[in-house]
């Protein structure tokens, strides 16, 4: 199996799996949704391990790691701002749930820092910075 | 500003080797090397020297450094 054949797999069982899932969400049928996502996970699983070659390094990784820095960051502050625009707005309109929402948008910003955080923290000792 | 380059291609093609066979070897995706001879990757320590041994040469013979 070559890389082209592995993608090609990889892509045709993402798109069986969506299939499925809209397929269950329009039948309204629950566990059909989630055993065709766990099948589909198998299946990628079980055409990964056949697929001996490398397909993530140091580039890769360190690629996804610029990537993921973005977007956290614009998350974020996406997440920060909307929320406070929330909050700002629905001062205004009593009863409606737009500051409860921005609220919730502020929460998840604070957990997404806090996550961040913490992981830093970890790979910051793990990579030898004791002082 | 300071500048990598490498001469990776040259060593390739005096060992007769292809992208594929020397990523093979050093345990990355052909995209990587590709990345690297091209000059717009600039790889880890392990890497460089993972290539230094395929060729059995030293880093500097290899890698060349400007500042």
């Amino acid at each position: 199996m070559n890389y082209k054949h592995y993608q090609m797999i990889r892509t045709l069982i993402g798109l069986l799996i969506a299939t499925m899932v809209m397929t269950a969400t329009i039948i309204n049928n629950f566990y059909l949704a989630i055993s065709s996502v766990l099948i589909g996970m198998l299946f990628l699983f079980l055409v990964k391990s056949k697929f001996k070659k490398i397909i993530v390094d140091e580039r890769i990784i360190s690629i996804s790691g610029r990537a993921s820095r973005i977007a956290h960051s614009v998350a974020t502050m996406l997440l920060a701002l909307s929320g406070l625009f929330l909050i700002l707005v629905g001062r205004d309109y009593e009863g409606s749930n737009l500051k409860f929402l921005g609220e919730v948008f502020c929460y998840i910003a604070l957990l997404l820092i806090m996550i961040y955080s913490i992981s830093y923290y970890y790979f910051n000792k793990k990579y030898g910075a004791d002082d | 500003m300071a500048q990598m380059t490498n001469r990776i291609k040259v060593f390739r093609a005096e060992h007769n080797m292809t992208q594929e066979d020397l990523a093979n070897k050093c345990g990355v995706t052909r995209q990587t090397i590709i990345a690297v001879e091209k000059n717009k990757y600039v790889p880890s320590l392990e890497l460089a020297f993972k290539i230094a041994l395929v060729f059995k040469r030293s880093i500097e013979e290899i890698f060349n450094y400007k500042d």
